[in-house]
């Protein structure tokens, strides 16, 4: 693969933080390589501390590699060239309070030289997109709920159409409906051919919607992989069987037992609490879509 | 601003000395301006490609958002504060007269508009980014194509804007209230006059405010330069007298070729003589003069054989007529920025004055004999300036254009060369007459009896503006201080006689007798044929006894044209906003690598540093280390020397941040606009350029440094 066909290259990246006195405090990131390719919808998981947040920073500039070097669609982590192509969703949306939500948007565009015109309509889609909604939007930040905050904050990182999306903890504060929505906006991305890099504590958000993941631990990288590779128990084989009783299971696990698989266990599939959730709300809500905030 | 202080006696230094006499302050400007060049160039070396990716309508919108932030946390509440506190002091203000009320009025409301202008910028600068660093809004900026430049220009650019809305609403209300203030104040004048006699003094001064109101300002022209005689120039001779506070100033910037003979008459160990031509004039003595001569232990004298003069101007004979006092002279040789350069004490016969000897060809004068060791203290010195003070009173000294240059007999293979002061169009240039300060300008003591004290204001070039009735308006701004017993009933008003010398025409206009007001402007007419071409002189006498007035350059002042006092206002504004934007890029450079509290404060010391080095004065002129050692009375000479050196280096350095800091004296805001004067375009310049010289590195350091900053807590 060439390096034009990846979204991120990370070579032997190091990041130590140091004291006043220039001694060394933290080891915060050691050595760690790492491809994305584009195109894939990629996982960085690890506990508190374990140096996700200092390579999103590292990624984006806003602090220097103590050694190593990092690319970005083929240019240098950090270049003010690259931030073009580039959307960030904060951990906490870090963005100024006294604005509404359309002047955010606007303030972001124009940072990033879009046309009036263009953003006139670049705007509301966007804004229809995260799901606020015409009132929302003309309330100032300070005024926002955790998951409108989340929402706008969303909305800044894609008002340039970025070809890399980096992603912390996107789903943080949002209630189910919002983090499905979130969900199936990191899909539709990456259908649409971008990049995406998510930053997340919960999991399960994570394995739903990523391609490959990697865990870090204490500054290093633990493990790389699929998703579906990594966690996928080679050992059990897991049958689903529709409409038989009792009988039938009992005879079924002699059977099993017969062939050598050790003690059958027979459990009935549930669904997610998320699926059940939304189930019940597109129910009360009398159309089958999700209410907005 | 006018003058500066000597050193030892506080001699003040008109204009065009002061501009000869090279004062610390092209030195500080040249290094402020190195130091421009060196941070651009860092600036270039390091953030070119920012500087060639710099997008107006980037810089633009962060600079918007740093407005909208401002006005929506009300920081323009502060000029309601203000007009309030304006409106309340100036309804309380013991003001002398309306032309004062208004004049203070405009102080009041210039005053608050700069001090909320700039404290609200200073806050508002200093505490932005390290907000926007401490609470992350920082990571939504930079990992935008933003450069880092950018982000430092738009912000300097937002506050800028924040500051220019300030001061637009105070400017509106500034100029609303004194239109009220004014407009009041004209009705009360009006009901005065028409109670007053027609023969007041003050008459025509309220008629004048009648008609044109308190908020009229005005062009000047002022005079060029400003000298201090005893009588009108005669004979070809400019005059001084002793016994009155008055002196000539000559000025030498020897070549570096006279500069090596001075320095090599000094290795050799040769003399140097300072020769000075003089001619004298004796006048009756007055009872002063008697006693002052018996305090000088001064006698008349038999006739005696006279002192050798110099090499080529050798005095032939000479004979000190009998029953004449001594004419002496006082001789001191100053440095640029008028302290001594030699100890008066090493000048030859100057404890009890240097006298003068008659010739028989009317050309009196005396040598004064050089060491070596202050000809070498010449030599390694580029400029300095010979101050000749008369003694005797009764006698007046007058001095031709060259009165004054220094003899180095040994030069030129024996035969001596003469250095002369340097040329100005053509000619040596001339002496400056003088006389000591008092606090508000140079002191003209008053006589009723006789001619003792003159001030020659000359104007050169001025534009007379006429009227249809022929004449051409002057005002007259002088202050007046009230001096020794009072012998007579003089009254408050010291009385003044001015004549108008045209040096076009070579007219002299009548005696005009003009009564200042104390301490306030006076208006008067003259006919427009007095100072046709506009090169004349106009010389100021005070014929009050008990009364000294106090002058400066601009005390005589041509009216040249009447100006808008909005316009007025709005050049004031501008200096305001200039400032404003100075100590918004002095926040934001000292915020990019402080929190915000220590970038307040480091703010203020840059922006108040010169002045208060300034304020210290004296304090830290060279030879302070051992002032202070001996003060601690140290005994151990190691100890002494140790308190001496580092205090002496203190001062030493101290005196050099002085001269790189920002000089806010440099946006003069509001003096002008109170006395009624058009603030001169120079002005703005000089403002625009302290504003480029100090606000430019600034931001360039700023960006520097947030160039290489983790904005990551």
């Amino acid at each position: 693969m060439s390096t034009d066909d990846n979204a991120v290259q990370i070579e032997n990246l190091t990041k130590v933080y140091k004291d006043f006195w220039g001694r060394d405090k933290v080891r915060a990131l050691e050595g760690l390589n790492l491809t994305i390719p584009r195109g894939e919808v990629f996982g960085l998981l690890g506990p508190n501390g374990s140096g996700k947040s200092t390579t999103i920073k590292l990624l984006l500039g806003l602090i220097f590699p103590t050694a190593g070097r990092a690319t970005i669609l083929g240019h240098p982590a950090g270049s003010t060239a690259i931030n073009e192509r580039i959307g960030f969703l904060p951990e906490e949306s870090y963005l100024y309070r006294f604005l509404n939500g359309e002047e955010t948007l606007r303030f972001y565009g124009k940072l990033f030289k879009i046309p009036r015109r263009e953003l006139n309509r670049r705007v509301p889609a966007l804004l229809d997109t995260v799901g606020l909604d015409a009132k929302s939007r003309k309330r100032k930040l300070r005024e926002y709920s955790k998951g409108m905050a989340r929402r706008i904050g969303l909305a800044q990182a894609l008002i340039n159409n970025p070809d890399l999306i980096l992603l912390y903890e996107p789903t943080t504060g949002l209630d189910p409906i919002g983090t499905r929505e979130m969900k199936d906006l990191i899909l539709s991305l990456k259908a649409q051919g971008k990049t995406v890099l998510l930053c997340s504590h919960l999991l399960a958000d994570v394995q739903d919607v990523c391609d490959r993941i990697t865990i870090l631990y204490a500054g290093k990288m633990q493990t790389l992989g699929d998703v579906k590779d990594l966690i996928q128990v080679k050992d059990i084989t897991l049958f689903q069987v529709n409409g038989i009783n009792d009988e039938k299971i009992a005879e079924m696990q002699r059977f099993l037992s017969q062939m050598g698989g050790g003690e059958a266990t027979v459990t009935h599939p549930t669904t997610t609490l998320e699926d059940l959730f939304m189930r019940i709300i597109r129910e009360k809500s009398g159309n089958g879509a999700a209410p907005r905030p | 601003m006018i003058a500066l202080a000597a050193a030892e006696t506080g001699v003040w230094i008109v204009p065009r000395v002061s501009a000869v006499l090279a004062d610390a302050a092209p030195t500080g400007q040249l290094l402020a301006w190195l130091v421009l060049g060196v941070v651009l160039a860092a600036g270039l070396i390091v953030g070119f490609g920012d500087v060639l990716r710099l997008q107006p309508r980037r810089i633009w919108a962060l600079s918007g958002v740093c407005f909208t932030e401002s006005m929506r946390r009300r920081v323009w509440l502060v000029t309601l504060l203000a007009m309030g506190g304006v409106i309340v002091v100036s309804q309380l203000q013991q003001s002398t007269d309306d032309q004062d009320a208004i004049r203070q009025t405009i102080k009041f409301c210039l005053f608050a508009s700069g001090l909320i202008v700039t404290v609200t910028a200073l806050i508002l600068a200093s505490t932005n980014l390290p907000r926007e660093i401490e609470n992350r809004v920082i990571f939504t900026i930079v990992t935008k194509p933003t450069t880092r430049l950018e982000i430092i220009i738009g912000k300097v650019l937002g506050f800028a804007r924040v500051s220019a809305a300030i001061l637009l609403i105070m400017g509106f209300f500034t100029y609303g209230y004194l239109q009220v203030r004014n407009h009041n104040r004209i009705e009360r004048v009006r009901e005065e006059l028409a109670d007053l006699p027609s023969d007041s003094a003050i008459r025509a001064t309220l008629e004048h405010y009648s008609s044109s109101g308190f908020l009229e300002t005005k062009s000047l022209d002022v005079a060029t330069d400003l000298n201090i005689y005893s009588s009108p120039p005669s004979d070809g001779c400019r005059w001084m007298r002793g016994g009155e506070p008055q002196f000539f100033l000559v000025h030498f910037e020897p070549t570096a070729d006279e500069r090596a003979l001075l320095a090599a008459a000094g290795d050799q160990g040769a003399e140097v003589d300072l020769l000075t031509t003089l001619t004298l004039r004796r006048m009756p003595l007055s009872k002063q003069d008697r006693t002052t001569l018996r305090q000088l232990g001064l006698t008349a004298e038999q006739a005696g054989p006279a002192k050798p003069f110099g090499p080529q101007l050798a005095v032939p004979a000479a004979t000190q007529p009998q029953g004449q006092y001594p004419a002496l002279l006082k001789f001191r040789l100053l440095a640029s920025g008028g302290a001594n350069l030699v100890k008066p004490e090493e000048i030859s016969g100057n404890s009890a004055g240097d006298r003068i000897v008659d010739s028989d060809n009317g050309r009196p004068g005396c040598v004064v004999v050089l060491s070596p060791k202050v000809a070498a203290q010449l030599a390694a010195v580029p400029e300095f300036s010979v101050e000749v003070s008369p003694v005797t009173p009764g006698v007046e000294y007058g001095a031709g254009p060259l009165p004054v240059v220094l003899w180095v007999p040994g030069a030129d293979n024996g035969k001596g060369t003469m250095i002369r002061p340097p040329l100005v169009n053509g000619a040596p240039a001339e002496p400056s007459f003088l006389a000591p300060p008092g606090r508000n300008g140079v002191i003209l003591t008053g006589h009723s009896d006789a001619v003792r004290s003159i001030a020659d204001f000359g104007f050169h070039g001025a534009s007379p503006v006429v009227r249809p009735d022929g004449t051409v308006a002057f005002q007259l701004d002088v202050k007046t201080e009230r001096a020794g017993e009072f012998k007579s009933n003089s009254g408050m008003f010291a009385v003044t006689a001015m004549d108008i010398v045209n040096r076009s025409t070579g007219k002299t206009s009548g005696e005009i007798q003009v009564t200042p007001e104390l301490n306030r402007l006076t208006l008067f007419d003259v006919p427009a044929a007095d100072v046709a071409g506009g090169d004349f002189d106009v010389r100021l006498r005070s014929l009050t006894d008990e009364q000294w007035i106090e002058v400066q350059p601009d005390t005589v002042a041509l009216i040249a044209a009447d100006r808008s006092f909005g316009g007025n206002l709005i050049k004031s504004l501008l200096l305001l906003w200039m400032l404003s934007i100075l100590v918004v890029s002095i926040a934001v450079f000292c915020s990019t690598f402080l929190s915000w509290p220590i970038a307040i404060v480091l703010s203020l010391v840059i922006l108040l540093g010169r002045w208060g080095v300034n304020e210290l004065g004296d304090s830290l002129n060279p030879g302070v280390g051992r002032m202070v050692s001996g003060d601690f009375q140290l005994g151990d000479p190691t100890e002494s020397r140790v308190v001496s050196g580092a205090v002496e280096t203190l001062a030493k350095s101290l005196r050099l941040m002085a001269v790189v800091l920002p000089d806010v004296s440099q946006f003069p805001a509001t003096e002008d606009v109170e006395r009624g004067i058009s603030i001169p375009p120079a002005a703005l310049e000089e403002a625009g350029k302290a504003l480029l010289l100090y606000g430019l590195p600034m931001v360039v350091g700023g960006y520097l440094i947030l160039r290489f900053k983790e904005v990551a807590p």
